[in-house]
């Protein structure tokens, strides 16, 4: 190539670069503008929305407090629905009884409840969001229930988690008894968030499903399905009658084990699961002894109590307490286990009987 | 002359060849971290905080830092790690080979006593000296170790840790007390394939020019380099991140080998090779962020000390996740030398006359036009993802801040980046991914020892 002809190109490819860089920063510079004006108009939209909540939130006050007058409501419901619907969901954990039929009622007699019914068959998935999570609320009212149909029903299906949550969530508030099975078969799916979510709203329900579908569950076979029973059982902490604890006490998958060790610390357990505890404090596993040693110790089995003498003289510092523990959680006979230890030549064993021996006689 | 001249000017277009290339997926980059940024943001609309905060169900945390010193400062970001939200966590304080000076300081502090505790043994580390407890109502738990260095001590964390999921925190991070909640979340919504989680915002901008300039890295930093590498599942951690990791995947691949930075390759690394499906989550929210570089002093300190951290982690890596990271080495370690050398070439060929004019105007035009291309961009695609509030006067001042940044400061900010890049140093190799039966520290302390 020659030196006018490399100059030429040179020129022209400077010439391209320039006008590239050129016609981007001119782009980027359309779009500032946009992003301009759409950050002045959120400003403006919170500026404003700071102005009328307190006094929004003032008047809802004197609303649940037995009040009548909901001009202010009425006043801004045309300009800022938005703001009121936020400031009556502020109030939905705190109020319970009338004064909760009285909030949802007044986002029934303000429209609002048709609002999200509306925003709830919408595409958008944020707005479906913000519309189930208000209709949740307001479903412990009848009337809003009448309004909403089977809008919640139908969301159970919804493809989006949080709408899925939010529906469940109304489902179980507004008392819908005939979907109780529905919805802990979806907590004891895969989702942890889902399980988590439900699993609190689910307790008071926790005896009827302890009769059916708990029960199915644990039955199945199907080890993610029993461990996630397992797990609700456990976080409900609730003594929930039990009949075959044992095969999970001695089951093959660890985590299963863990939790139903933990599980027969407050559930009526059976002979045989009795048996299996005992069995377990000579288990392999440190981590299972240790957990077997927690639930004897709960369940105040006195027949375990050589075991758990033996494994306080055997057992390292952390286990030793913990078969301390269970030993002065059964006075008489553990406490005269313990004095027997306390005077051990084995240091952990001496040390772990002292101090429970110590710490029972100073609770007594 | 006039080869030379050849020779001269087609080293220079080669050069400007690869900084357009390199502008390019830097653009790229941003636009795809601009479009995962929109969509995680719209992935969920609620934390779920007081659920998972009573929640049993929820995993619990052992949040593990290894302090540089009993300093004061020290002392604070403990304090604050202590007063974290979470149902069920623990703060695992390890002092790597503390005095007994400092060791008191700590004592006294916390009120802590001894306490007998066996410290399983996964990970191979330092012998641990002793384990402490405190009398007050916290859930800390003191380990004293030998010397080993910060990787040996953050493995003893692990082996101290008794929850499955380990919280790391960036020193210089200016965290929310609820992080670990919000943490959480990415985890418990796919919990068998995300092994970690990477938490980081861009921090609000300092005043003055030095201030809108540091902003505006964050802001490439945050779309570039943390949403768009989550989108390529590459994500690494960034200066100022809070993160989780689950434990079994530490212990899977051997413990600590260094910072956060490494074990991230190092999860990436295993994932790829055992070809499992192990995902590294980014939540794009403020729950950490590293405070704003106020002052061009700051803006040198950050600069390097991420470069540095980059380099470190880079130099280490295998065959096979180095050609996975390529792409961050030729940005972060071949860019800023290539387009010094490209200045260099262009000024001193113009000035001799064997390079053509334009094609030096060229250099400056792919360099500083592109860049100012990329900042622009930046501010504007993460307004256009996630409006940041500001006010429309200082986003306009932040987006022309661009052009002062590319036409100077961008030039030495090259020259911190070689420094930074070329002046790392060695990071000491440790014994890691075997059991080994005397405990022995890093490598490099049995040496000194």
């Amino acid at each position: 190539m020659t030196w006018p002809a490399a100059s030429l190109v040179a020129r022209g490819a400077l010439y391209s670069a320039v006008a590239l860089v050129g016609a981007y920063i001119l782009f980027l510079l359309a779009l500032l503008l946009v992003v301009l004006f759409r950050a002045g108009s959120l400003r403006a939209r919170r500026a404003a929305s700071a102005g009328i909540r307190p006094a929004l939130e003032a008047a809802l006050v004197e609303f649940l407090a037995g009040g009548t007058d909901d001009s202010v409501f009425r006043r801004y419901i045309r300009t800022h629905p938005a703001d009121i619907a936020e400031s009556i969901l502020l109030f939905q954990t705190t109020v319970g009884g009338s004064a909760r039929d009285r909030l949802c009622g007044l986002a029934l007699d303000l429209g609002l409840v048709h609002q999200w019914c509306e925003e709830g068959r919408r595409r958008d998935v944020i707005r479906r969001r913000a519309a189930f999570a208000s209709l949740a609320f307001a479903c412990v009212y009848e009337p809003c229930r009448r309004v909403a149909g089977d809008l919640l029903l139908d969301a159970l299906n919804d493809g989006d988690e949080e709408v899925r949550l939010s529906a469940c969530q109304g489902v179980l508030l507004a008392g819908g008894e005939d979907q109780i099975e529905q919805l802990f078969a979806l907590a004891i799916q895969p989702n942890l968030l889902t399980r988590i979510a439900l699993t609190e709203d689910l307790r008071r329900h926790a005896l009827a499903l302890a009769a059916g579908p708990v029960r199915e569950a644990l039955r199945n076979g199907d080890t993610p399905r029993v461990r996630a029973t397992l797990e609700i059982l456990v976080a409900w902490e609730r003594a929930i009658p039990l009949e075959e604890l044992r095969e999970f006490l001695e089951h093959r998958d660890r985590d299963i084990r863990v939790l139903a060790f933990r599980l027969a610390s407050f559930v009526t357990v059976n002979y045989e699961s009795r048996l299996a505890l005992v069995r377990s404090l000579h288990d392999a596993d440190a981590g299972i002894r240790g957990l077997a040693i927690i639930a004897v110790g709960r369940q105040k089995m006195t027949e375990a109590i050589p075991e758990l003498a033996l494994c306080l003289r055997r057992e390292g510092l952390e286990e030793a307490r913990h078969a301390a523990a269970a030993l002065a959680a059964m006075p008489p006979q553990g406490w005269g286990a313990l004095e027997e230890l306390s005077g051990s030549r084995n240091l952990v064993t001496a040390l772990a009987a002292g101090e429970a021996l110590a710490r029972a006689r100073a609770e007594a | 002359m006039a080869e030379l001249s050849v020779v001269l000017s087609f080293m220079v277009v080669v050069l400007v060849i690869a900084l357009a290339a390199f502008a390019a997926a830097g653009f790229d980059a941003l636009l795809k971290g601009c479009f995962e940024l929109r969509r995680s943001l719209r992935a969920t609309s609620y934390d779920f905080g007081s659920v998972l905060l009573k929640s049993p169900i929820v995993p619990g945390v052992s949040v593990i830092f290894v302090p540089p010193d009993a300093s004061p400062e020290s002392r604070a970001l403990v304090r604050r790690l202590l007063d974290l939200h979470f149902g069920r966590h623990e703060l695992v304080l390890v002092l790597d080979g503390p005095g007994q000076v400092e060791l008191e300081r700590w004592v006294q502090e916390f009120h802590l006593s001894r306490q007998e505790r066996v410290v399983p043994e996964g990970l191979p580390t330092a012998a641990i000296r002793g384990c402490y407890l405190s009398s007050d109502p916290i859930r800390l738990l003191v380990v004293d170790k030998q010397p080993g260095g910060v990787a040996d001590a953050l493995n003893a964390g692990v082996n101290a840790a008794q929850y499955p999921v380990i919280g790391l925190v960036d020193r210089e991070a200016e965290f929310i007390p609820e992080f670990l909640l919000r943490l959480i979340r990415p985890m418990l919504g796919d919990w068998d394939r995300t092994v970690a989680v990477c938490g980081v915002a861009p921090p609000p901008p300092a005043p003055g020019l030095a201030g809108r300039i540091g902003a505006i890295e964050w802001l490439r930093l945050w779309l570039a380099r943390c949403a768009a590498f989550s989108a390529w599942n590459k994500l690494l951690p960034v200066p100022g991140a809070c993160m989780l990791v689950k434990r079994d995947a530490v212990r899977s691949v051997g413990g600590f080998r260094a910072g956060a930075t490494e074990l991230f390759l190092d999860l990436h690394a295993a994932g790829s090779a055992n070809g499992s499906r192990w995902r590294i989550a980014f939540l794009a929210a403020p729950v950490s962020f590293r405070p704003a570089a106020a002052t061009w002093d700051d803006l040198r300190r950050q600069v390097i000390d991420d470069q540095q951290q980059v380099a470190a982690a880079l130099r280490q890596l295998g065959p096979g996740a180095g050609r996975e990271f390529l792409g961050l080495f030729s940005i972060r370690g071949l860019r800023p030398l290539l387009e010094t050398a490209a200045y260099v070439l262009a000024a001193a060929g113009w000035i001799t006359g064997l390079v053509h004019p334009a094609l030096a105007a060229l250099v400056l035009v792919t360099s500083a036009g592109a860049g100012i291309v990329i900042s622009m961009a930046a501010v504007v695609l993460r307004e256009l993802a996630a409006p940041s509030g500001m006010a429309p006067a200082a986003l306009a001042a932040l987006c022309l801040t661009a052009i002062p940044e590319n036409l100077g400061y961008r030039q030495i900010r090259n020259l911190w980046l070689i420094a930074g890049f070329f002046g790392v140093p060695a990071v000491p190799k440790q014994n890691r991914g075997r059991a080994v039966e005397d405990r022995a520290p890093a490598m490099e302390t049995r040496k000194k020892q």
